[in-house]
């Protein structure tokens, strides 16, 4: 902020100077007050730095020898600044209204540029596609091996495809070891994204035949490997096997992945050739792709389309039904996020309308306040011009104060929003008000004084001598004007009717979604992320005999009540696979049958999780032997494949010829296993021995707070393997909470400008209604005098404002009914339309305009009649 | 010359007539004991800058200062001219009034 602030000329002395001073500070001091003081700095350059602005601009202007013309500006705006001194309360009020709105609006378009409009950094990146196949499940999927060698063979669209599988590496060659992400990729992937190595090569096709070559990221080599310039041709310990380091890419360079959108690879290694050999039917890793010239996202999607008839055509057992969607890399990435930051976006821009409506329902009456002034000025021969640009002095000033209070409060603000926002969104790290927002806060400052400030000032400079002059000198507004009035707080009730909708439809998606049974209890459960990996685990049975330690070893600590593993945790997705039920007709392909969600578990899993068993038994080693695999499945399998049935003891098969039949052994509750958005899947618990999946988090019941057996329960695991810890630890409860995050996060936002809308569409009710209260205090008076009870006073003032609420309302709904193709993909366990929330917030914002005239009409009951006529 | 500006001036001369912004922000704060932003004082001196009272030097840039290099200004002769007049103008003004 300070940088902006600063003149160019001066700009890295003050920065230079005000960073030295801040470590001085931060040293004497602490960080906390180095900072406060470092605040304290950029909001006092603020005033000077205005003045610097004001006399540079003063003396290019002079130079060009158009003094007269501005020095008549400059005399308005002189004339404009004492008026409004003369007015502190209206003044401030203005003044906080557009801040506020210009602040919230300007912080949030900051995010949203960061966020979302800003291109991923690589060179070209609008030709980057994501390429993920659709079958049964819907979209969107990984590809198998098979079809990405077809379809690098077949496609004439792209110049490149590289295919990548995400992985996590133990690094045990520096000190105590440490997960790291990484990413097995396809050679082509860095000549493909147009980036050179900062050191060394990238990864080459024969690195393809053999592993053993690993391609870091800036910050591994800064972080891990010491940042040393000898680091090209060092090996390390990864997973165990020796590799060597042959490349370092440069700052910032990551590979765009479809499922690592929210962190980063530290380690980029070879995709061995022979595993595209693999099952055509096993889906396992995303695509990314560069367009070849002249090819557009369109014709890409064609061109796949018309592979993926081909292949179905070829191998009708496993790609039967199956299609390939096409997007951009950035659209896959930040589709999603953009989105939802465009409805707050769009709910803050209605909080800046609604606050405009405000100021302009301000600027009227205010000018209706001097009609006499202006008709005395127009009398003595001040030409309408004069008088349009007087009065639209008056706003441009308070919308250029205002502009530049709210471009500091959005530092403040973009702050407040950063810690509130949740960790899954991508780009956090790089949000800041930046020249953008300077200019969108710029922008929306201009377009409040024009259209608000241009509007009063024709109408209030259309001064009519006679009638001023008949009502003794005391203001009131013409009809026209005193119709822009109530047109502006109509549109504001209806805005805010809008805004209201809204965000009740979205608090109550919200508890709707948090207070639902996701089918397990969080309480006491603790978790943590497994990987056991390298030579060691390769042989026969060591991986189940790590388990068997493990969970051993942490069932003995006391305070644990239950242990097991599971290879995907409940709410964070999985893998499935299509099944052959017994007793059913042969299935044509493997496309056919029910879709089943495939985990793993071991041990207790189950009573640790504390899902029920519904039905039969839980899982005994005997159910791993290959001769009879038996697995429990859930009730939503069982309904679907045995309807009306006893399941136990029926079987079913993922292959056709021949089957491999697995047995149902036991039933237990569902589970959501695909998000708390998601209806529970068919699923089956497999014994973990069977090694059918990857991965496995531990999860540990605990008697009292998980948190304080972390350390007791990483020493047990840790005894187990010591090149082996236990990664990613949190409670059932933070990862069901974080599930959350996002939709906390723009549900909160939107309930607070709802909020705002509402005390604004108050405020302005109010100011219309004591407005209209004042301006007839002479005739209630007399109605008073003339014996009219008090009842019937307050009731001709309470019936302006539910009038005023009546139209509010009506043109509001037309809006609730706009808006409501923006919540559909929002809302959930109620319609975008939702007639009770609807009819509420109907209620909600009549009875805000009733008790906003509340105090006018007491003030118009206690009229007294002698006081009332004379103020004549 | 405003009175801020004089300040500006003073602090330059107490501090061996070299110094840059901190020094010159700090010396100010030290005596006077009123809290000044730097923005305040860039601007003055690059109004003093104009009337050719003040003439500066570019330093040494250091990593504490995140690769910035310091900005060394000096009072020159036009600069003590004009202080002195000021100071002339006070005395004389001064001079038999008491408050």
């Amino acid at each position: 902020m300070l940088a902006r602030l600063v003149p160019p000329a001066q700009r890295d002395a003050v920065l230079g100077d005000a960073e030295e001073e801040f470590r001085r500070r931060a040293v004497w001091d602490g960080d906390a007050a180095a900072r406060r003081w470092y605040r304290g700095q950029a909001v006092r350059s603020v005033l000077p730095a205005l003045a610097h602005l004001a006399r540079s601009a003063h003396e290019a202007w002079s130079s060009e020898g158009e003094v007269e013309r501005m020095g008549a500006w400059m005399k308005d705006m002189q004339l404009a600044f004492r008026a409004l001194r003369r007015r502190p309360g209206f003044s401030v009020t203005v003044l906080v209204t557009l801040a506020l709105g210009v602040g919230a609006t300007t912080a949030l378009f900051g995010i949203y540029r960061t966020v979302f409009l800003e291109p991923i950094p690589l060179p070209r990146s609008d030709e980057l596609m994501v390429v993920m196949e659709q079958g049964a499940f819907g979209c969107c999927g990984p590809a198998s091996g098979p079809d990405y060698v077809d379809w690098v063979e077949r496609n004439r669209s792209f110049q490149a495809l590289a295919l990548l599988n995400p992985s996590g590496f133990t690094l045990t060659s520096t000190g105590e070891p440490e997960r790291l992400s990484g990413v097995w990729a396809t050679a082509n992937v860095f000549e493909m994204l147009g980036v050179s190595p900062l050191m060394g090569r990238t990864l080459l096709p024969e690195d393809e035949e053999a592993p053993g070559a690993v391609v870091v990221s800036w910050r591994m080599w800064q972080n891990q490997l010491g940042g040393g310039s000898d680091v090209v041709g060092s090996t390390i310990q990864l997973n165990g096997e020796t590799v060597t380091v042959v490349g370092v890419m440069p700052e910032g360079f990551d590979v765009p992945s479809p499922w690592a959108q929210y962190g980063t690879y530290r380690l980029y290694l070879p995709f061995q050739r022979e595993r595209l050999e693999g099952n055509r039917g096993s889906h396992g890793w995303p695509v990314i792709g560069r367009l070849a010239e002249g090819a557009t996202k369109e014709s890409a999607q064609a061109d796949m389309d018309y592979i993926m008839r081909e292949l179905a055509d070829e191998y009708p057992q496993t790609n039967a039904d199956r299609s390939a969607k096409v997007f951009t890399v950035h659209e896959y990435l930040f589709g999603q996020v953009g989105g939802q930051l465009r409805v707050i976006l769009g709910a803050a821009a209605l909080v800046l309308l609604i606050a405009c409506g405000n100021v302009a329902g301000l600027l009227l009456a205010r000018a209706a306040g001097r009609e006499t002034e202006l008709s005395v000025r127009a009398a003595l021969g001040a030409s309408r011009r004069a008088m349009v640009r007087l009065l639209f002095s008056e706003a441009l000033l308070l919308a250029l104060v205002g502009g530049v209070l709210g471009l500091v409060l959005s530092f403040v603000a973009i702050d407040g929003f950063k810690a509130l926002l949740p960790p899954t969104i991508p780009r956090i790290d790089q949000i800041r008000v930046d020249a953008w927002a300077l200019a969108f806060a710029l922008g929306a400052s201009a377009f409040t004084a024009l259209v608000f400030g241009m509007v009063p000032a024709l109408l209030a400079s259309r001064a009519d001598l006679a009638s001023s002059v008949k009502e003794g000198g005391y203001a009131t507004l013409a009809p026209a004007k005193e119709r822009l009035r109530n047109a502006f707080i109509v549109g504001q009730i209806a805005l805010g009717l809008v805004l209201a909708n809204g965000a009740a439809l979205l608090v109550r998606s919200y508890s709707a979604l948090r207070s639902q049974d996701f089918g397990f209890s969080t309480d006491g459960v603790m978790t943590m992320s497994l990987s056991p990996g390298g030579p060691r685990y390769e042989e026969g049975n060591a991986l189940n005999a790590y388990y068997d330690q493990v969970l051993e070893r942490v069932a003995a600590i006391p305070g644990v009540a239950g242990v097991g593993t599971i290879s995907r945790l409940p709410l964070f997705g999985g893998s499935n696979g299509q099944v052959w039920v017994e007793g059913t007709p042969p299935r044509q392909n493997a496309g056919e049958g029910p879709l089943v969600e495939v985990t793993s578990v071991n041990g207790g899993y189950f009573d640790a999780m504390g899902i029920p068993l519904l039905r039969g038994r839980l899982l005994q080693p005997e159910d791993s032997v290959a001769a009879a695999i038996g697995v429990v499945i859930n009730q939503r399998f069982a309904d679907i494949a045995w309807p009306d049935q006893d399941p136990l003891g029926k079987r079913f098969s993922f292959e056709d010829s021949p089957p491999n039949w697995i047995t149902v052994v036991g039933v237990v509750g569902d589970v959501r296993q695909w998000g708390p958005e998601q209806a529970p899947q068919a699923q089956m618990y497999a014994p973990f021995a069977r090694g059918w999946t990857t991965g496995s988090y531990l999860t540990v019941r605990t008697d009292g707070d998980p948190a304080a057996l972390v350390p007791e329960i990483r020493r047990a695991v840790l005894e187990a393997d010591p090149a082996q810890p236990p990664t990613d630890v949190r409670t059932m409860g933070e990862r069901v909470d974080r599930t959350f995050a996002q939709r906390r996060f723009y549900t909160t936002l939107i309930a607070l400008f709802a909020a705002a809308a509402l005390f604004l569409a108050a405020a302005g009710v109010y100011g219309t209604v004591s407005y209209f209260v004042a301006r007839r205090i002479r005739e209630l008076g007399i109605r008073m005098a003339l014996g009219a009870a008090a009842t019937g006073i307050v009731g001709l003032v309470i019936r302006r404002a539910v009038r005023l609420a009546f139209w509010g309302v009506g043109i509001g709904l037309v809006g609730v009914w706009a808006s409501t193709r923006v919540l559909e993909g929002l809302v959930y366990g109620i319609g975008a339309v939702d007639p009770l929330t609807i009819a509420g917030g109907c209620v909600a914002m009549s009875l805000v305009a009733v008790v906003a005239s509340l105090v006018p009409a007491g003030r118009a009951m206690s009229v007294s009649p002698v006081l009332a006529l004379r103020s004549e | 010359m405003g009175e801020f500006e004089q300040l500006v001036l003073l602090a330059l001369l107490r501090l061996d007539n070299r110094a840059y912004g901190m020094e010159v922000r700090e010396e100010i704060e030290r005596r006077t004991g009123r809290e000044v932003s730097y923005g305040a004082v860039y601007t003055a001196l690059d109004r003093l800058e104009r009337k050719a009272f003040v003439s500066h030097e570019l330093g040494e840039a250091t990593p504490e200062r995140g690769g910035r290099a310091k900005k060394f200004f000096r009072v020159e002769p036009a600069g003590r001219d004009a202080l002195r007049e000021v100071r002339r103008a006070l005395g004389v003004m001064w001079d038999g009034v008491s408050v």
